[in-house]
């Protein structure tokens, strides 16, 4: 509270959201004019590892994001930032990231210090790799099988088709596969596969017959 | 020129209300507690509170009736240009009109009804002190605070009560909304942001400047925009004013 004019901090208009301004205002004593002062010296060590059931991402434990399209390719970082499909291989440091708990954003491990990131500070479709913020358009929570923000924005890729480097970007939920992926730890991953499943880095289905044809 | 000794308290005058040569500060009840203070010269500003500073200090002098400075004691505070100014100073001791105040109820009142104002009702540091008609708004009311009641500052580590925070030590503020985001800073804007380790999200306050201070920008502190004509907060430069 000001000691001249009473007025008191306020989260305006009590819009509980990612980057909401505070201002202050004449006390009227509604939730969003409450507030704890919470001592640094007095909280808990921060979690180093486990499960961030918020946000549903294992803390410090690097992951590899893989469509659930058939190919079952992953995200790559580029050298300039931008993200593509690509086919996955094992400790291929551009293709894994990991979860930040303390800014609680998806960074890269190949480029360390720089997260997922909507490009125009979240006005434009693209996604790329940006020097981590921690604001609204590079937090991203699991959901079910989708990776989507608060705004209700998912990770997708673009064009429709799981193709080898197609853009990753952001679009509105909308159940497509495109928008599906999975979250597979680099300690648990196993690029084996069952035969009738394509083996994405040789393109071909296993133990299936074909024929050459000239 | 300091006086050597304590001086011999006599009790309260009960027509000035003072107690005779009983140091003092000249509190304002503003809000933030700065009290008077002699800069060199002569003339009176107000100051942020030192404890036991001198500059600070004044006592009620039983022979000229008037508020003699502890810092010079030969001097009293005095109407500038024989009662013709509205500027207040420190100036010789000679007991005249212009030098003669008295305590009524919260206000300290010359007998020509002049009372000790602070210009413009600024609670800023520096602001000048006049004296003015009687309006009884709360940059004419004051505290007498005798020096030997008056606490010690508190030091890092401990509770400010004034301001309800301990001194230098570091804290977040969390929302009582639902997902009880911190108080964060988007460049030097105040925001609601989602708990992270940043030191956009740590504050401290400052007991020199008894200000909220980011421990991102350490010289920076709590502002509301425009001077305060505005509602939206800010960090900006530390000037300890009210706003």
């Amino acid at each position: 509270m000001n000691y001249k004019t009473s007025k008191v901090l306020e989260v305006a208009g009590g819009k509980d959201q990612e980057g909401q301004n505070v201002q202050v205002a004449k006390k009227n004593g509604s939730t969003q004019q409450k507030w704890r002062i919470l001592y640094a010296d007095k909280m808990k060590a921060r979690a180093t590892k486990g499960l961030d059931a918020e946000w549903g991402f294992h803390l410090n434990r690097p992951f590899y994001i893989r469509t659930k399209m058939i190919t079952g390719r992953t995200v790559e970082a580029l050298p300039n930032g931008n993200l593509v499909l690509r086919t996955i291989f094992k400790d291929r440091k551009p293709q894994m990231f990991t979860f930040s708990g303390i800014a609680k954003t998806i960074e890269s491990i190949e480029y360390p210090g720089k997260s997922l990131d909507i490009e125009e500070s979240g006005k434009s479709a693209n996604l790329r790799l940006f020097k981590t913020n921690a604001r609204w358009f590079q937090m991203f929570r699991i959901k079910g099988d989708y990776l989507v923000n608060e705004r209700g924005l998912v990770v997708e890729i673009q064009g429709n088709r799981d193709n080898e480097n197609s853009n990753i970007g952001i679009g509105k939920l909308r159940n497509a596969k495109t928008q599906q992926w999975i979250i597979a730890y680099a300690d648990e991953l196993v690029l084996s596969y069952e035969p009738g499943e394509l083996n994405p880095q040789f393109g071909i289905i296993v133990e299936k017959e074909f024929s050459i044809v000239t | 020129m300091c006086e050597d000794g304590p001086l011999k308290t006599e009790g309260l005058h009960e027509d000035y209300g003072f107690h005779i040569n009983r140091p003092f500060y000249i509190v304002t009840k503003m809000g933030s507690g700065r009290a008077i203070e002699v800069q060199e010269g002569g003339n009176l500003v107000l100051k942020w509170k030192k404890y036991g500073g001198i500059s600070q200090q004044f006592f009620f002098d039983n022979v000229s009736k008037t508020i003699k400075s502890k810092q010079y004691p030969d001097k009293s505070l005095d109407i500038q240009s024989a009662g013709r100014s509205s500027n207040l100073q420190i100036w010789t001791t000679n007991g005249r009109w212009f030098e003669v105040f008295r305590i009524k109820r919260e206000m300290i009142v010359n007998e020509r009804g002049k009372v000790l104002d602070v210009a413009g009702g600024e609670d800023k540091e520096g602001a000048n002190i006049i004296v003015w008609k009687m309006h009884n708004y709360k940059n004419q009311q004051w505290k007498i605070v005798y020096v030997d009641e008056d606490k010690p500052e508190p030091k890092k580590g401990e509770l400010n009560s004034e301001f309800g925070l301990y001194v230098e030590r570091e804290f977040h503020i969390v929302s009582n909304l639902k997902s009880g985001r911190y108080l964060d800073l988007i460049g030097n804007d105040m925001v609601l942001k989602t708990p992270n380790g940043f030191d956009s999200q740590k504050w401290f306050f400052d007991q020199k400047t008894k200000t909220i201070k980011s421990v991102g920008q350490p010289d920076r502190s709590w502002d509301i925009q425009g001077s305060g004509k505005s509602s939206a907060m800010q960090v900006w430069n530390c000037n300890s004013s009210w706003w």
